[in-house]
């Protein structure tokens, strides 16, 4: 129906001084969803200062922004007496409502299973925090199925995306990586992080906050709804006997 | 064309649904039902969660039925009394529906719940329909005359206590039966998103034996405020009141409904529910068809509510 692409731009600045103490800025702290039909996109740009010396074989950027954490479970359904149902499920104490991981190459190229786990960098090693007293697994080995099932869906909907090119050289140090969000994405503090891999070691992370804001009327109804949904009831009901009342006078019999 | 469901949190084709709303809304103008019981399902078909169905077409029964109570309200065709009695009821019946549904839902068994619902009194009434109207045509053509029922004749239900008098109804009975009904109605109202006309005039007829007059107007009234109830219990514990979603099918139900009340006349009444019972055991099967069937998808995410 409508299409509203936000794109908004944030300036990510590394500088690296003599000691390598890079320090980077975002221009912008806040994203403002105006429509949810579509979504947004969010253009990252960074770029170092003209005393480092940047080399495309052994520096690489990793960028990943992360949304705020919710419990949730997953369930699995089983073939009971004929029938499908929920039967085996995990919870799992926080789960990011969205993540996004961007990088100059694979991560699996850019350092080594031990440091991209430490780091939690990609979906792959991404901790949810799973709850032992909110479990019904089917065998021990089943977690790894869950957990894998856990980032198939959310890849499904768009709310974990893994871009192995997605940071991109423009020149002259110039570097930038372009994140989408899907409609459904949850408001709150996200998290950027930027990450500075000289050969297979980071030698350099920065973390900076943005606030995801949803605006137009869907968004300030369904936020309504979560925040009064005792008052939001109530108001529902008025507002369907006016609806009913309207639809009677327009279609009275004549 | 298509259109974001705040609550839902999904898109969904703005045509679709107001096509799916008419055509239930014909339906009803066509066989004289409120059609809850095959909105919610056809809902759940689009991909709206079954959750979100059934509270928003609770809501949508408010608006529908509202104009049915204020026709009856004006020809006086409305019981109040035995309509209040069998709101308490309702009431009852909502509180425990929600409650169980609530529960269920952290369970992660409230799909399940509707499901199994759906196709057990789908498949009662529309086998029921079905036979009877079958029965119907078969003694139409043979030209017997159907078994007559005498009026007025004393059943079990006269030997229960608590009795009230229902001047309306021209009826000295317990008022246990209508409570009982009205709890069963308010349950089902809020885990099928249904109305409960279907079960609830048949009861008013065969059971507590009222006159035909005051039965559509007297059930209307419970409806819509049990429907009510139903809304905020939804909205409030559950958050799954899409008032976008009831506002697009009530549109849709009204403007069918007017196309479906003309076109009625032209149809024999035995057929209409020969059609309407072949529609609903349709329904009926397509729920069962999905339970038994594996789905393509076993994994499902839900965000952990805690149960306080």
């Amino acid at each position: 129906m409508f299409k509203y692409l936000l794109s908004l731009v944030l300036s990510l600045v590394l500088i690296a001084p003599a000691q390598a103490d890079l320090v980077t800025d975002l221009s912008k702290r806040r994203i403002d969803i105006n429509s949810t039909f579509t979504g947004a996109s969010l253009l990252l740009f960074g770029t170092f200062t003209e005393a480092f010396d940047y080399d495309p074989e052994i520096h690489d950027i990793v960028i990943t922004v992360t949304g705020p954490n919710k419990p949730m479970v997953l369930r699995k359904k089983v073939n009971k007496a004929g029938i499908w149902v929920n039967y085996y499920q995990q919870s799992y104490n926080k789960m990011p409502s969205y993540y996004s991981v961007l990088s100059t190459r694979p991560l699996v190229e850019i350092s080594d299973k031990p440091t991209l786990g430490r780091l939690g960098l990609g979906t792959n090693f991404l901790f949810f925090d799973p709850n032992p007293l909110m479990q019904k697994l089917p065998d021990t080995q089943a977690w790894l199925e869950f957990r894998n099932s856990v980032v198939r869906l959310k890849k499904n909907e768009l709310l974990y995306i893994d871009h192995p090119n997605g940071v991109e050289f423009v020149g002259n140090g110039l570097f930038r990586a372009n994140v989408d969000f899907p409609a459904n994405v949850d408001i709150g503090e996200y998290e950027v992080s930027a990450y500075l891999f000289r050969a297979g070691n980071m030698v350099f992370e920065e973390h900076s906050v943005i606030n995801m804001r949803k605006f137009g009327f869907s968004n300030q109804l369904s936020q309504f709804a979560n925040t009064y949904p005792w008052l939001h009831g109530v108001l529902a009901v008025i507002f369907a006997l006016i609806m009913g009342w309207l639809a009677s006078v327009i279609f009275r019999r004549k | 064309m298509h259109i974001y469901l705040p609550i839902a949190e999904i898109s969904v084709n703005l045509l679709l649904l107001l096509a799916i709303g008419g055509g239930i809304g014909f339906l009803s103008g066509l066989f004289g039902v409120g059609g809850g019981f095959l909105l919610t399902p056809l809902l759940i078909f689009t991909g709206i969660p079954p959750a979100v169905a059934v509270a928003s077409g609770a809501t949508q029964i408010v608006a529908s039925s509202l104009s049915g109570v204020m026709a009856h309200f004006r020809r006086r065709t409305v019981d109040f009394k035995m309509g209040g009695v069998l709101l308490v009821g309702g009431v009852f019946g909502s509180f425990l529906g929600v409650a169980l549904f609530s529960w269920l839902k952290s369970l992660g068994q409230a799909d399940l719940l509707i499901s199994i619902s759906y196709v057990l009194f789908l498949g009662i009434i529309g086998g029921l329909m079905l036979i009877e109207s079958v029965r119907a045509m078969w003694r139409i053509r043979q030209g017997t005359a159907p078994p007559s029922r005498r009026p007025g004749s004393h059943n079990w239900v006269h030997k229960m206590p608590f009795k009230m008098r229902f001047r309306a109804s021209h009826l000295y009975i317990s008022a246990i039966p209508p409570l009982i009904i009205g709890l069963l109605v308010g349950v089902l109202a809020s885990i099928m998103g249904v109305g409960g006309g279907f079960i609830m005039i048949p009861a008013m007829i065969y059971v507590l034996k009222m006159p035909t007059n005051v039965v559509v107007g007297t059930s209307l009234f419970q409806i819509m405020f049990v429907t009510a109830l139903v809304t905020i219990l939804h909205s409030g514990q559950n958050q799954t009141v899409d008032v976008v979603l009831a506002t697009i099918s009530l549109i849709g139900g009204v403007v069918g409904a007017q196309f479906g009340v003309r076109f009625s006349q032209r149809l024999k009444p035995e057929l209409l529910r020969a059609l309407l019972a072949a529609m609903v055991m349709l329904v009926c099967l397509k729920i069962g068809y999905d339970l038994v069937v594996q789905p393509e998808e076993l994994f499902q995410l839900m965000p952990l509510n805690r149960v306080e």
